[in-house]
């Protein structure tokens, strides 16, 4: 037996094994009609099976399994009760069982034998089997002398018996299908006891013996003995998974070149394919995606690619009975083992995640948080803040000597939390804060309200422009993490009453006074021919003006000489030859640029300040 | 001997496959037993489906990381298979997606005759490569439609076990984990008005008793759903609560 052979055996009998005992008797009756011809089979192929006693031990089991279920006239072979049932429109159905009973079949022996040498020569391939059949036919008439008249019941049903015959005739196939006649039970056990036997049991079933004639002589469509009849009409019918010609013969050709390499249950290769061939049945669930998306596309053709046959696929996709293949990725083998579980992130920051404290927090808000940070830069020095000594000097108290000196500022004298930094817009909150993070070396990084989700503000206050700065500090030796949480916002009275009171120290950052106003215009403009009376005039005018408004005015300023030089000019004058930044360019600033700040915002500032700020007088 | 201890003993001999959720996990001692029938029943939107989709893509993990280091077998009787969602199951464990859809069998069931009949092709497909799991979603949906009314029911239970016994035989001859899903059926009698939560898994008592462990899930807040325990050999009747998110079941967030 070849190779390909053994693996449909294996498999039909597998599913044999697997729901043989849910069948229907019908069904198990069919199952074991396949299996014991591929038993006989090997039995007769594999001469040097190590196992042949276990072997013969099957099949008699078999056998045995199937003469019981043959046997049992309440089951398999039960049909009088449906034929009853048809015939019960006629009035003479008694009468024509009783008719049947006369009838004879006018097949003789002579007549068989006749149509089995005629067959003989045709078929060539079968000459072995034939020359062997004939020859036990032969010894077998000489040895016994029995009368040897095919028995006339046999044949009287079914004048298609032949065929059948003629298929028992070339093989072993149907050792099991000739205990199909309930009549061979005493020829059967024989059988089982001695496989040995079986050709001459199959001679005798042909032939017919004594007692069986006896036996067959009997009205078979008797009520209770009905089976037989019908029995064989139903072989006929059902789908058999031998390669048995039909009554019209399409099946299989009967007189193939390559028959006798054919075994019965070549047909069953793929069992439920052949029966079923219409039924969908597995695929992939890639091919099941493809399908999907070719549906979704809309592909001109509506017939999806398996209406083609399942063979053709694109390359690199595996079929449905391919083995399993682990599913990992070939480029990264060995990170894609021993991250696990782990869930995939694609962010920069994956080490980071390994920290244990940080094991809790989402992975997003972590990337959130690393791209805010601002460590970039130039440092800001303290001396770069014009003005606000209040503010420089209670930050330096609280923020810096804690930082810088840990030990000493302990328990009562440690540093507070959280610090609010609130005044009118472009008064350098922001700027403080990244002086804070500078100068106390330590990581800054400032979120702004538009990133950070609903999660941490409440919904309503989502829309309050409001900068909180962080302050981490980097060591992480101490006791607890030195945060600070410096806020920075415009509107001070608009945040609630718990983020109040985590940011204890409510500094307001005032607009600068007229001094302070001075200093920086002095710092930000180096070439001008003003004197210190411009200056401090220009000062005194720009009032209500923000730090960052009075950036602007310098700006503007600044640009003053440059439009005093005619366009065609500008493309070759030197550096040198721009003349210094004069009253005039202030005084035409002074109307371009307006205070950003209302002196009605700049009462509520104070008026909160009052409330809750810490310099409040 | 206490739960644990059991629990232990009965680890040795079987694996399990994980769920994806490290809570469900814990509560079925695991992951899904493997050569065992384990139901999962619960009302529409409650996750079982995607319960089955993410154990699709784990029965293909190492055993090591609580898979089964095999293919899958997916019967679909209501046309809720989605190969996408694999894609992205696979996409967090870091799986090749093409491969962990090669290694996924799937065939859609349109009656209840050729549902029993693709258990056949799966026993036979089963004998020739390695199967970890294979998933009936859902075993009762044909049943429902197929047979109907008292007269038709004792049919409908005799094909329904018998659908069951193969299920049971293929769990048992491959140790493939077996996993079906199952409709609810409201009691809309009187003596349940009473009751808590009023739903009842179809499939009478052959359903019952042919599968070993029967999980009942209900939709949580949001995302999260809850597993109860609602028959197991060994398990302590309890609760664990996961989430479905874009990539599976997952331990529920917060």
């Amino acid at each position: 037996m070849d190779k390909t052979t053994e693996e449909a055996f294996a498999e039909s009998w597998k599913i044999r094994n697997i729901d043989y005992d849910t069948q229907t008797s019908q069904s198990k009756v069919d199952t074991l009609r396949f299996c014991l011809p591929q038993l006989s089979i090997l039995k007769e192929t594999k001469r040097d099976f190590s196992d042949m006693w276990s072997l013969e031990n099957e099949i008699s089991v078999t056998q045995q399994a199937y003469a019981h279920l043959m046997d049992d006239n309440n089951r398999i072979n039960n049909y009088a009760d449906s034929i009853l049932s048809l015939n019960k429109g006629f009035k003479n159905a008694l009468f024509l069982c009783k008719e049947s009973k006369k009838w004879r079949c006018n097949l003789t022996t002579q007549d068989l034998q006749s149509v089995l040498s005629s067959e003989t020569p045709d078929d060539s391939k079968f000459d072995n089997e034939y020359a062997k059949l004939a020859s036990l036919l032969r010894s077998k008439k000489t040895v016994k002398n029995e009368g040897r008249t095919l028995s006339n019941v046999e044949f009287k049903e079914n004048s298609e018996v032949v065929p059948n015959f003629d298929i028992l005739d070339e093989s072993n196939l149907f050792t099991g299908e000739e205990n199909s006649s309930p009549l061979l039970n005493s020829n059967m056990c024989e059988a089982i006891s001695n496989q040995s036997h079986v050709r001459e049991v199959k001679q005798n079933y042909l032939f017919g013996t004594e007692g069986q004639k006896e036996m067959n002589s009997k009205p078979l469509l008797q009520i209770n003995n009905t089976e037989k009849p019908f029995s064989f009409q139903h072989f006929q019918n059902q789908p058999k998974p031998f390669n048995v010609a039909s009554r019209d013969g399409s099946q299989i050709p009967r007189k193939g070149m390559d028959r006798q390499k054919k075994y019965p249950w070549e047909k069953l290769r793929n069992p439920v394919e052949e029966d079923v061939p219409k039924c969908p049945s597995f695929r992939t669930a890639s091919h099941q995606l493809e399908i999907e998306n070719m549906k979704k596309v809309g592909s001109g053709r509506g017939a999806p690619k398996d209406l083609y046959g399942n063979n053709k696929r694109s390359l690199g996709s595996r079929g449905i009975k391919s083995r399993f293949i682990p599913p990992v990725r070939k480029d990264d083998d060995s990170e894609g083992a021993s991250s696990g579980l782990g869930e995939c992130t694609s962010s920069p920051y994956t080490e980071l995640m390994t920290d244990e404290r940080l094991k809790n927090i989402d992975a997003k808000m972590v990337e959130l948080i690393m791209n805010e940070i601002m460590d970039h830069g130039s440092p800001v020095a303290w001396d770069d803040i014009a003005g606000l000594e209040l503010a420089k000097n209670t930050i330096q108290e609280i923020v810096v000597w804690p930082m810088l000196r840990p030990d000493i500022f302990t328990g009562l004298r440690g540093p507070p939390k959280g610090i609010l930094l609130f005044g009118p817009p472009g008064t350098g909150k922001t700027m403080i804060g990244k002086c804070i993070a500078s100068q106390s070396r330590s990581t800054f990084f400032s979120i702004s309200a538009s990133s950070l989700t609903s999660k941490w503000i409440g919904e309503g206050e989502k829309m309050v422009p409001c900068n909180v700065c962080c302050c981490e500090d980097g060591a992480t030796t101490g006791d607890d993490d030195r945060i600070l949480v410096v806020g920075a916002t415009n509107r001070p009275q608009e945040l609630d009453e718990a983020a109040r009171r985590r940011l204890v120290k409510r500094l307001y950052i005032p607009l600068p006074d007229a001094v302070n106003k001075l200093s920086e215009i002095c710092w930000l403009i180096k070439i001008h021919d003003l004197c210190e009376e411009d200056i401090k005039n220009v000062s005194e005018k720009a009032d209500g003006y923000s730090g960052a408004d009075m950036a602007n005015l310098c700006r503007e300023a600044a640009l003053g000489p440059i439009r005093s030089i005619r366009f065609t000019d500008i493309q070759h004058i030197s550096v040198d030859e721009v003349r210094p930044i004069s009253v005039k360019d202030f005084i035409a600033a002074l109307k371009a640029i307006r205070a950003s700040v209302s002196n009605q915002d700049l009462n509520l500032y104070e008026e909160w300040n009052k409330k809750y700020g810490i310099n409040s007088s | 001997m206490n739960w644990k201890e059991k629990e232990i003993n009965f680890n040795e001999d079987t694996t399990q496959l994980t769920t994806g959720s490290k809570e469900l996990d814990k509560l079925l001692g695991g992951g899904i037993e493997t050569g065992s029938i384990t139901e999962i029943f619960g009302e529409f939107r409650t996750g079982k489906t995607q319960l089955c989709h993410t154990l699709a893509v784990t029965c293909q993990l190492p055993i090591d990381m609580g898979g089964g280091e095999g293919k899958c077998l997916y019967i679909d009787t209501e046309g809720t298979f989605r190969p996408e969602r694999l894609l992205a199951v696979s996409e967090r464990y870091q799986l090749s997606g093409p491969d962990v859809l090669d290694n996924v069998a799937y065939a859609r069931a349109y009656n209840t005759d050729h549902q029993t009949q693709l258990l056949i092709q799966a026993a036979a497909m089963m004998s020739e490569s390695r199967y970890a799991l294979c998933i009936v979603d859902s075993a009762m949906a044909l049943y429902r439609t197929d047979y109907s009314g008292r007269g038709e029911l004792s049919d409908r239970q005799r094909h329904l076990a018998r659908f069951l016994r193969m299920l049971l035989r293929l769990a048992d001859e491959f140790g493939v984990a077996v996993v079906i899903t199952n409709q609810v059926v409201a009691q809309v009698d009187g003596a349940s008005l009473f009751a808590a939560d009023p739903k009842k898994p179809i499939g009478g008592n052959i359903m019952a008793h042919s599968s070993t462990t029967r999980l009942y899930l209900r939709k949580g807040r949001g995302e999260t759903r809850i597993c109860k325990i609602y028959d197991s050999p060994c398990l302590p009747e309890a609760e664990a609560v996961f989430g479905i998110y874009a990539d599976g079941i997952k331990d529920a967030k917060d």
